[in-house]
């Protein structure tokens, strides 16, 4: 009977850590006022270099999907990484492929530029590897802290 | 009593299992892989963006090579059906597929989509369709190996 009140406690912990990690959001965003596509894009590529990551490209959403003429004016992803991070967490885990590398999408509105960028804590909650989760929310810090500065 | 637990265990189990994103695996090389892909893509009216080199970007910087390359892939309509239903979509475009070398194949996986669905039911429908466009372009990518 000890054995099974034992495994008893153990599922509804499990299931209550569930609900915690629920609270996790799937986007991380901020929103950059008075600024263009093209100033937000510096300033974003500014951050990135700051905290340490290495800008790798940008690209309009539907680049190579439409002829570069018509390509969307108001909708961009700017694509970064660190070398060192992602071959360590290659190392660790394959499944990390699928948060590289980092990317933010900029959406230009009237009044700004929202940044969004997927919530790397978030997906790896899904993993039921909670060896990961202090790499990813590490990441997940890094993003806030690059959208804070580019949204200054 | 027996019987409730193991209810329980299944119930938590079920919560807790990993949703299983969109692969496949054949045999082949990187470069067979990424041209096999292509020609499914094609078939299904999607592009192939870029594939980013991961393992080559290591290598070239001096770590071992993972065997890991990233393909974005998608088509116009995916934008518009983005905007159409939830900017916050657009976040998830253009598709990411993981190429991954193991024992002389090519393993092929997508993001896990189920994960955005639970997230945004709203959007259900439409990421349910990216999801068998994506499962429909694998399936040819294995082929009747």
């Amino acid at each position: 009977m000890p054995a099974l009140f034992k495994s008893l406690l153990v599922l509804v912990f499990s299931a209550l850590a569930c609900t915690v990690h629920a609270a996790e959001p799937a986007l991380l965003t901020r929103f950059v006022p008075g600024r263009s596509l093209d100033e937000a894009t510096e300033v974003l590529k500014q951050a990135i270099v700051s905290h340490n990551y290495t800008f790798v490209r940008q690209q309009a959403i539907d680049s190579r999907l439409v002829p570069v003429e018509w390509e969307a004016k108001s909708v961009r992803i700017v694509y970064f990484c660190n070398f060192d991070t992602m071959d360590a967490a290659l190392h660790r885990d394959i499944r990390t492929a699928r948060i590289m590398p980092c990317r933010i999408t900029l959406i230009e509105g009237d009044k700004g530029v929202d940044l969004v960028a997927v919530n790397p804590a978030w997906i790896s909650e899904q993993w039921n590897a909670p060896d990961l989760q202090p790499g990813c929310n590490q990441l997940k810090a890094d993003y806030l802290a690059i959208l804070e500065e580019a949204a200054l | 009593m027996k019987n409730a637990l193991i209810a329980l265990a299944l119930i938590v189990a079920t919560t807790q299992a990993e949703a299983s994103p969109v692969s496949a695996s054949k045999t082949g090389n990187m470069q067979t892989a990424l041209d096999d892909l292509s020609l499914a893509l094609i078939d299904h009216g999607y592009e192939l963006v870029k594939v980013q080199p991961i393992d080559h970007a290591l290598v070239k910087r001096g770590y071992s090579d993972p065997g890991i390359r990233l393909a974005f892939v998608g088509k116009e309509e995916l934008v518009q059906q983005a905007l159409a239903i939830d900017p916050a979509l657009l976040s998830l475009l253009p598709l990411r597929l993981t190429l991954e070398q193991e024992n002389g194949r090519i393993r092929i996986s997508s993001d896990d989509l189920a994960q955005w669905r639970e997230r945004m039911p709203s959007a259900g429908p439409v990421l349910q369709k990216w999801e068998d466009e994506l499962a429909a372009i694998l399936s040819d990518y294995r082929g009747h190996e």
